[in-house]
């Protein structure tokens, strides 16, 4: 018997489409991605991930946990565009993924905002670099005023961000990531850096601004909390070179307590199976 | 909306006069004493007053053998703006340049190592031999003198930009031109702001330095001229009114500039070379 309500599911299980819904559905696919990378100072190779594969649906909240070095920072770097796989492929609304582009919003661990324009200015960078966005947003004014008030920053459109707080500097972070309307959010840790209380809050905004927008989510984490307060589905990662170790779904209503049985189960499964990782490595 | 933050504290009220006055008058009032002391003859050791009344009649024009100090004034100063011009004009775009192709700009590099630390003094003979004294020596020491901080300064300044930030523009596909003016400009300031600040130091010490050795007018002059006539007190009011200049640039232009820009954005400038 198993002893919770949530049966996990083996890995591989969510990568076969069942259906050829499922397929048109999926906003991003990761199609057998393996990423090697050479050391330039003395040519070793390291494979960061072998054989990923991994679905994700449009509007669907998708945690990456694992311990660090698991290459999970490398998977969203891919889905970006930064990192190119060696092998296999990834597809984001059904097109190949060749490089950056301004259909997948990306919030680092660090804020990074442009410390000399107001946050105003910040969330506007994003509409008016280019003449594609330009045009795409021909009154980028409303669209700028827009993402501020989802945040939650409103009356400090005109604030230089080095007067913000962590959180509300990561708030603006959120914010530029919308702005030209992404079809997904590709978030790496964002919350790391901050204290447990401005975290727990920053948790709560940005399920009510992911329940607002409906955008698509992967979220990189290690920590198991955080997984299990946000995600649809928890991916566990394994120690280098990384593969998917398992897949949670978690169907626990939002907003969660995280004393709630099911999740407590689910963290202590998680908590395992990291454990067991990490054991692993040290090895 | 008005900003505070305790990293930056205003600097209002009247500790932020009175106290550097304070100290003004008990430097003034050390120097008073140690000259009716007659700690040293009084033709070494002028007065403070003596000082200024020797600068009141420099400036009116009325001391002997010396032209009105404001025509020297404006000498210098238009030696030091072109000069100074002239360096940052060429040393702000070659640091940007050099700083975003580090790679390919590399082989010019190194002459620019090898040519920082040699003090800007030792020019002086070479420049006697290629321009003679005048005025085409004393721009060729004030430019050089001013070339190295800003070039640096920059240089240091664009490869200090930050990895993100290029990201975060690739991400929303931001254009080269719109990169370089809205990220890389901006993003490299706090260094150019600091190197022309520097540069703007190291000229205005080099000019006078250039007007002692080379010219027959400017404040360089003034003082080396009143030393030959042993007026010790007008070399002390040529030496305080460079000093007073040196003072308001910093003061009422760079710290005007940095006040627009980088202190508004709450970034502290940097501190380099």
């Amino acid at each position: 018997m198993m002893p919770w309500k949530v049966s996990p599911s083996p890995v591989g299980e969510y990568d076969v489409p069942k259906d050829d819904e499922q397929v048109t559905e999926a906003r991003v696919k990761v199609d057998g991605v393996t990423k090697v990378f050479t050391s330039t100072t003395n040519g070793r190779r390291v494979e960061a991930l072998q054989e990923v594969s991994l679905h994700v649906e449009t509007g669907e909240f998708v945690c990456l946990l694992g311990p660090s070095g698991c290459g999970k920072s490398t998977l969203l770097n891919i889905l970006a565009g930064f990192e190119r796989p060696t092998k296999g492929e990834v597809l984001v609304s059904g097109h190949r993924v060749s490089g950056p582009g301004p259909d997948r919003g990306y919030v680092f661990q660090e804020p990074a905002l442009f410390d000399w324009m107001s946050v105003w200015g910040n969330v506007k960078f994003g509409l008016v670099c280019n003449p594609d966005t330009r045009k795409r947003f021909p009154d980028p004014d409303k669209q700028v005023q827009q993402c501020i008030e989802l945040v939650g920053l409103k009356g400090f459109e005109h604030t230089f961000p080095n007067f913000l707080s962590g959180g509300m500097k990561q708030r603006v972070a959120i914010a530029r990531a919308l702005a030209p309307d992404p079809d997904m959010l590709l978030m790496d840790e964002p919350f790391g850096a901050l204290d447990a209380q401005t975290r727990y809050l920053m948790q709560g905004a940005l399920l009510e601004i992911w329940e607002r927008t409906r955008k698509t989510i992967v979220f990189v984490t290690h920590s198991i909390e955080e997984a299990v307060f946000l995600a649809d589905r928890v991916v566990v990662m394994t120690a280098r070179p990384g593969k998917i170790k398992w897949i949670d779904r978690i169907q626990v209503c939002r907003p969660r307590d995280l004393s709630d049985m099911s999740l407590m189960e689910t963290r202590a499964r998680l908590f395992e199976l990291i454990g067991t990782e990490m054991k692993e490595t040290e090895a | 909306m008005k900003q505070s933050n305790e990293e930056f504290p205003s600097r209002g009220g009247p500790g932020r006069w009175l106290r550097p006055a304070l100290t003004l008058v008990a430097a003034l009032s050390l120097w008073e004493i140690a000259a009716v002391l007659k700690l040293a003859p009084p033709f070494l050791l002028p007065t403070p007053l003596t000082v200024l009344e020797t600068w009141i009649s420099l400036a009116k024009g009325e001391a002997i053998g010396m032209a009105p100090l404001l025509s020297d004034i404006w000498i210098s100063l238009q030696r030091q703006l072109i000069g100074f011009g002239l360096a940052i004009l060429i040393a702000v775009p070659a640091g940007f340049f050099m700083g975003a192709f580090p790679k390919a700009t590399e082989s010019l590099l190194s002459p620019f190592r090898f040519l920082y630390p040699v003090p800007t003094i030792a020019w002086v003979p070479l420049t006697l031999l290629w321009f003679g004294p005048g005025w085409r020596s004393i721009l060729f020491i004030t430019f050089l003198s001013a070339f190295w901080p800003a070039f640096f300064n920059t240089y240091e300044g664009v490869r200090n930009l930050s990895r993100l930030h290029v990201r975060v523009a690739r991400i929303f596909g931001a254009t080269p031109l719109v990169y370089f003016f809205k990220v890389a400009i901006p993003g490299s300031l706090p260094f150019t702001l600091t190197g022309l600040r520097l540069s703007y130091g190291a000229s205005w010490r080099m000019l006078v330095a250039a007007e002692i050795l080379l010219a027959t007018s400017g404040l360089g002059y003034v003082i080396d001229q009143s030393r030959s006539m042993l007026r010790t007190d007008q070399v002390m009011a040529g030496i305080a009114t460079i000093g007073c200049i040196g003072y308001l640039t910093e003061r009422f232009v760079f710290d005007a500039l940095e006040s627009v820009t980088i202190a508004r954005w709450g970034i502290r400038r940097a501190e380099r070379r």
